[in-house]
């Protein structure tokens, strides 16, 4: 079992990339070799519509020459992959946007719609700073359309959003303080146990 | 006036940036002086959270963040117009497109209460491409797309979109695997449809430069 775990926000140490080390952890207790990612850190484009992958034979991988087409094929050679993104106003972050874009066009065929034949499990969080019920009922249903494209992987979607607690608030000691951090502890077992079932 | 004109597409010669260039000639004809930027020539990251623009110490509504797109940023802010537009992709516009919205509209919003800290007045021109007909544009993707026109208010202008229906994507289909679609239509739309967007676009430019 290989799994991919992408910190798709910007920093490397907030709410965000410790969900996906949650994540990480939740995958490795199961016994999956993980492959941990901070996107971040790869100067990337989005799809740049170059379109060879759109040429006879060539569908099912990404062409553009960067440090993220080696990515992507890891990815399509996975078989659970679980990323942790920032809502950035009413969208995920654009990196994310930019993967999504490289990795879903290069396997749409427009001959027979989805080429992908493999099956990868996805789990994806969600990460913001305003209400999580709010976001799930006003916010959420615009994102659909990019979330179907995850059942192109023929796996399991698994997708929940979570509110983050910025470093100011968990510097001081109050009683909502206390309740913020069981809720990290609790948002926290949850991405592991959701990332341990989608690894098994 | 000034007007400064985005192709926020990958290709620097297709619909997208026809388009641009007839609204760019449209804010000419009423006397804008205009720049052109291809965001993909750019090398720049969407907001990185860095937070510099929400320090009290520091001069409002400025991105802080120090790469190709800063200074584009400045320039739109102390615009009169600005002119976008963005190919769909899944139904959405690129990644690129979003990384500025991102960059741009953070820094002029108040963490304190949520208003905008833009004092001027910059009048934004939407055009989107697309491959999908205008009716599954109109039913499908308007809504999810009016985010983005609540982010464009926090520059205090009139925002006007337009989109560009079922646009031709390659010169040659039978060289890709593209069965989905036919040339002939899609010719058909580029000589009968899309001179009229080039026409509009102008139009739009026009309008918002005044």
């Amino acid at each position: 079992m290989k799994a991919i775990v992408i910190n798709a926000g910007p920093k490397r140490r907030d709410y965000n990339a410790r969900l996906a080390k949650s994540a990480l952890d939740g995958a490795e207790s199961v016994g999956a070799e993980v492959e941990y990612v901070d996107l971040y850190r790869y100067d990337l484009h989005g799809c740049m519509i170059c379109t060879v992958c759109k040429n006879e034979e060539k569908v099912g991988k990404c062409y553009w020459k960067d440090d993220l087409s080696p990515l992507i094929e890891r990815i399509l050679n996975c078989d659970c992959l679980l990323i942790s993104v920032p809502i950035f106003f009413t969208e995920p972050a654009s990196h994310f946007r930019a993967l999504v874009e490289r990795l879903i066009y290069c396997i749409v065929s427009y001959k027979t719609g989805n080429s992908f034949k493999g099956r990868i499990n996805v789990g994806l969080f969600y990460t913001l700073n305003y209400s999580a019920d709010y976001f799930e009922k006003s916010v959420r249903p615009h994102l659909k359309s990019s979330e179907n494209l995850f059942e192109m992987f023929n796996g399991d979607v698994e997708i929940r959003s979570f509110r983050t607690i910025t470093k100011r608030e968990s510097s001081h000691d109050s009683g909502d303080l206390k309740d913020r951090k069981k809720e990290f502890d609790r948002d926290s077992s949850s991405v592991f146990e959701i990332a341990a079932n989608l690894c098994s | 006036m000034k007007t400064i004109v985005i192709n926020a597409s990958p290709r620097k010669k297709w619909n997208t940036a026809e388009i641009m260039q007839s609204a760019q000639k449209g804010a000419e004809s009423v006397g804008a002086e205009t720049e052109y930027f291809n965001l993909y020539d750019l090398v720049f990251k969407g907001c990185r959270s860095c937070l510099a623009c929400k320090l009290k110490e520091k001069t409002k509504g400025k991105c802080y963040w120090r790469d190709d797109l800063t200074p584009v940023i400045d320039k739109i802010l102390d615009a009169d117009c600005l002119l976008i537009g963005s190919p769909i992709y899944f139904g959405q516009p690129t990644s690129e497109f979003r990384a500025l919205i991102e960059r741009l509209i953070f820094c002029i919003m108040s963490y304190d209460d949520g208003s905008s800290y833009f004092t001027g007045k910059v009048n934004v021109g939407i055009f989107y491409t697309m491959n999908a007909p205008l009716e599954f544009y109109e039913q499908s993707m308007k809504d999810s797309l009016a985010t983005t026109e609540y982010l464009f208010s926090f520059l205090n202008g009139q925002i006007t979109t337009y989109p560009v229906c079922d646009t031709i994507q390659v010169s040659d289909y039978s060289k890709f695997n593209m069965a989905g679609f036919s040339q002939e239509a899609k010719e058909k739309q580029w000589i009968l449809q899309f001179p009229n967007d080039l026409e509009k676009a102008f139009e739009i430019g026009a309008e918002l430069s005044k």
